[in-house]
């Protein structure tokens, strides 16, 4: 049995964000719509500003702003467990 | 939910959510038009947007993580030591760099002095040149009112760096004002600062960005300028020339720039003289007599920016104070103005005509001619204005692809390269932000996978654009070792898939290779190869391939050997040095020589006693030392057959975890390491006839089956409690409790047959299942049922030929082999009797 001695990072504490949640929500998100899944990730992830995210994605802002904002609700009653039973 | 029915959603929710909320019912009564389902479905949605928190993704995924220590940006020199000097804090920024506060540590009276240094995560040549340069620069002016160059040099990272006068004082502009100083005052303190501009006129030296940051004025009013960051030497023959520069590094130029400050041929992009530096004196005296900018700006915006420093005339002077009015206001818009040649020749005229007025005599500039206003000008210059707007969006907007947008013909490729850039600081971004963070969370492997995987392959299709970028092939080599420590890093939670593992560290050798030779005395690069390298050796070992390992080792020795005899009192090398010596002696024991190998070790071990005795806040260090504690009591107990001297070891190996968890109390990767060394004591105490080792195994087996719950997916883990339940097999066996050892040998292979599921076994987990047969054979022979031990015994010889196959090399694994075969065939003799 060989311990290496490569060492690992220490370890973190989480947060009250779920990390694992939000990409289990992310994966869901991307089926109902690639382009808003997409789009948490370039902001969220990748700390890209609307306008940026607009550039990378080749849409407007507005667009942008208006498909964030549905995307962000939709992936907090996702995290939160709150998913009602229609659809 | 279906993609048709979440865009029937959106399409009533994304307009809701614009909605003030006393508005949403009505709005819903008619966009839902009846449909129960789909407003229940919106109105759900709706109250998740009201109750999600303002922050909720609002900030960045890496705010959401608390970072260790480790990952801490490695940017900042704050707290190291940097030749005789020790870094305090941060100061602020230059153009390239950051400047610290820090002191002679050596000296008693502990000389404060302002160290710059590059930006390690620049990858620029420019800057670097430039940054040379201004050592040169500096070491050559010596002034009163210029910050005296004290030293120089490079980290042991390879970044430049320039020790300074430590200039305690504010801002010229600031000083004048806090001091209250009158017009007299503010004059004479101007042209002390043009004296010293002069003076380094004088030695062909232009600084390029004077403003009021750049002259700090100390308690005793003495002002010093600072930073000749973008300073070029007047001589340099490809610049004098006239060679035009190319356009990329106008643009660095002008974003090194303060806007605010420039003069029209820098925002141009033209050639820079003396007279640029009269320009930026002449804002700097519009300030101090006016408290204001000569431009008016508003909005910051690129466009007006550029209207205003190459075509707006700025305000006179005394439209701000009416005693300037006459001298001042000539004398400040001479300097102003917009071409080069019109101001005044040099800073000394400057200076001596603010004398003149002073002194009460007449000046030599005269209000300018309405000839020369600036919309001539700018007719004139109409590409001129248009390159330097574009110029200018790339300084204001900050985005490197903007700024090479601005130049490249092609807008299609500019475009692609600013996604390029995005994704690539995408990948990174979840590559090692968000993976590392998350990388010792319980429960995490899934969403590692999935991160992983995604950057990846953002990472693969850029690979083959990015040839000869030294700066991407190094963070694709570091994207590959992540890739590879998911996929099969044994050393870490992963996903079992050994061949990727593999695969995915000899990519990453051989760019690191590449990029070494390509800078071969780059302290980094020097270091990344031998990380990875380990990493290399330990993939093969575990894999089975112990004589690649054992070579991958041993050139990993022989640069130890190198960097640390080229430079002997560096912390890094002595603990990489010492480092190699005990992974080169374990590996390679196991290859024949172990009288070697053990020297080898206790060599490695006894540096690295030393090494944490003398910096016991180095983690790293006293990490090292509980393993090599580890592995010189394995290699004696296991070849010289001592116990009480590796039972005292593993007792050390345990004290310096104990102590490293006192102070990281839920560090996984340390917690393992105790509880291998809490089984390793109770391995030896039984060996070495104290029955209370027994107790110790109970006790390891609690800590790996608690870590193993926080984190179910961890082959490591399973690895581990199989391990672990084997040898308490193997020792219950050896104490003559028979059933015991079955359930504990049952219960490995267990753990080791669920999880071979999901991936390749090490060599580590192939050994333990060819023993836990072996072991299992032997325990229903003692129970008297040789039907039982014979049916172990033919899973048990194609399991230790498969881990001999494998790479095996442990002595017992050959005589169990040789063992059950004699067993199995006369078990058969006795079980079907002629």
């Amino acid at each position: 049995m060989t311990l290496s001695l490569d060492e690992t990072l220490a370890p973190v504490q989480e947060r009250e964000l779920d990390l694992v949640a939000l990409d289990d929500a992310l994966e869901a998100l991307a089926k109902l719509d690639e382009r808003q899944c997409r789009m948490v990730e370039l902001r969220f992830f990748g700390g890209l500003s609307i306008e940026e995210t607009s550039e990378v994605l080749g849409v407007s802002t507005p667009t942008v702003k208006r498909e964030w904002a549905s995307a962000r609700a939709w992936l907090y009653r996702e995290i939160s467990g709150a998913a009602p039973n229609a659809g | 939910m279906t993609r048709e029915q979440w865009q029937a959603v959106r399409n009533v929710l994304e307009p809701a959510l614009d909605l003030a909320p006393s508005k949403r019912g009505a709005y819903l009564d008619e966009a839902c038009a009846g449909d129960a389902a789909l407003r229940r479905e919106v109105e759900s949605l709706l109250q998740a947007d009201d109750r999600a928190t303002h922050a909720f993704l609002t900030g960045k995924a890496i705010d959401h993580v608390e970072l260790s220590e480790d990952t801490a940006p490695p940017d900042t020199l704050q707290g190291r030591r940097i030749g005789p000097y020790l870094v305090l804090e941060e100061i602020g920024h230059g153009g390239m760099g950051t400047v610290y506060r820090a002191v002679r540590a050596d000296d008693q009276f502990s000389q404060q002095v302002a160290v710059k240094a590059v930006r390690s995560g620049l990858a620029d040549k420019l800057a670097i040149q430039r940054f040379k340069a201004e050592r040169q620069i500096l070491a050559n002016l010596d002034h009163p009112n210029i910050a005296r160059l004290l030293d120089g040099g490079a980290t042991e990272d390879g970044r430049p760096y320039v020790v300074m006068e430590y200039i305690q004082g504010s801002p010229i502009d600031q000083y004048a004002e806090a001091h209250a100083l009158s017009l007299h005052e503010r004059l004479t303190l101007f042209r002390t600062v043009c004296s010293a501009v002069a003076y380094a006129h004088q030695r062909l030296v232009i600084h390029r960005d004077i403003k009021p940051a750049n002259i700090l004025v100390t308690a005793d009013g003495v002002p010093k300028l600072l930073d000749f960051g973008i300073a070029k030497i007047l001589d340099d023959p490809q610049q004098s020339a006239g060679v035009s520069i190319g356009a990329e590094q106008t643009v660095t130029i002008v974003r090194l720039m303060t806007p605010e400050y420039a003069s029209p041929e820098q925002v141009r992009g033209e050639p820079v003289t003396t007279a640029t530096d009269v320009y930026s004196l002449g804002v700097v005296l519009y300030s101090l007599l006016t408290g204001r900018r000569p431009y008016v700006l508003t909005s910051k915006t690129a466009h007006e920016i550029v209207q205003a420093v190459l075509e707006t005339e700025p305000e006179k002077p005394s439209a701000s104070n009416r005693r300037l009015r006459g001298d001042l206001d000539n004398i400040v818009l001479k300097a102003l103005r917009k071409e080069p040649a019109r101001r005044y020749t040099s800073v000394e005229q400057f200076s001596e005509d603010i004398r003149r007025h002073l002194d009460g005599l007449p000046v030599g500039a005269r209000p300018d001619t309405l000839a020369y206003r600036g919309s001539k000008f700018v007719r004139r210059h109409k590409w001129a204005v248009l390159a330097a707007g574009l110029a200018v969006l790339a300084l204001t907007g900050g985005m490197a692809a903007t700024l090479r947008e601005a130049y490249i013909a092609r807008a299609e490729r500019a475009r692609a390269e600013q996604r390029f850039n995005d994704v690539r600081q995408l990948a990174n971004s979840m590559l090692f932000e968000v993976h590392d963070a998350i990388q010792n969370l319980p429960g995490a492997t899934p969403a590692r996978k999935v991160l992983v995987d995604r950057a990846t392959q953002y990472l693969d299709k850029l690979a083959q654009e990015a040839k000869g970028d030294l700066s991407l092939q190094r963070e694709l080599a570091a994207a590959y070792e992540r890739v590879g420590d998911v996929q099969g890093g044994f050393r870490t939670a992963n996903l079992g898939d050994t061949a990727g593992f593999i695969a995915s560290y000899q990519k990453s050798l051989a760019i690191r290779e590449a990029v070494l030779r390509a800078d071969p005395s780059n302290a980094n690069a020097q270091r990344e190869v031998f990380i990875t390298r380990l990493r290399l050796s330990d993939a093969l070992m575990w894999t089975g391939d112990l004589k690649g390992s054992v070579e991958q080792v041993k050139q990993m020795l022989a640069v130890a050997q190198k960097l640390s005899a080229a430079d002997p009192n560096n912390l890094i090398n002595q603990r990489n040095l010492a480092s190699a010596y005990l992974d080169y002696g374990w590996k390679r024991s196991g290859l024949g020589d172990w009288k070697g190998g053990l020297e080898d070790c206790r060599k490695g071990a006894a540096t690295l006693e030393s090494l944490a005795a003398a910096h016991p806040s180095d983690k790293r260090i006293r990490r090292t030392l509980a393993i090599a504690y580890e592995r010189v009591a394995e290699l004696e107990s296991r070849y010289t057959g001592a116990h009480a001297e590796p039972l005292a070891l593993e007792q050390k190996a345990v004290a310096v975890e104990d102590a490293l968890l006192q102070e990281d109390p839920n560090n996984t990767d340390i917690r393992r390491l105790e509880a291998w060394d809490t089984l390793r004591v109770g391995e030896e105490m039984l060996e070495g006839g104290d029955p209370r080792g027994m107790a110790k195994y109970r006790d390891a087996l609690e800590r790996f089956q608690t870590l193993s719950d926080a984190d179910p997916k961890s082959i490591q883990f399973h690895n581990d409690l199989a391990s672990v339940l084997a040898r308490m097999g193997g020792a219950h066996l050896v104490q003559g409790d028979v059933r015991g050892a079955v359930s504990d040998l049952k219960r490995s292979l267990e753990q080791i047959e669920n999880y071979s599921r999901t991936g390749a076994l090490d060599i580590d987990a192939l050994e333990t299942r060819a023993q836990d047969l072996f072991r299992l054979a032997k325990a229903y022979q003692r129970l008297g049922n040789p039907a039982e031990a014979a049916a172990w015994l033919e899973r048990a010889i194609p399991a230790l030929e498969e881990a001999r196959d494998r790479g095996s090399h442990r002595g017992e694994d050959a005589s169990m082999l040789a063992d059950a075969r004699t067993e199995l065939s006369a078990a058969q003799r006795r079980l079907s009797p002629r």
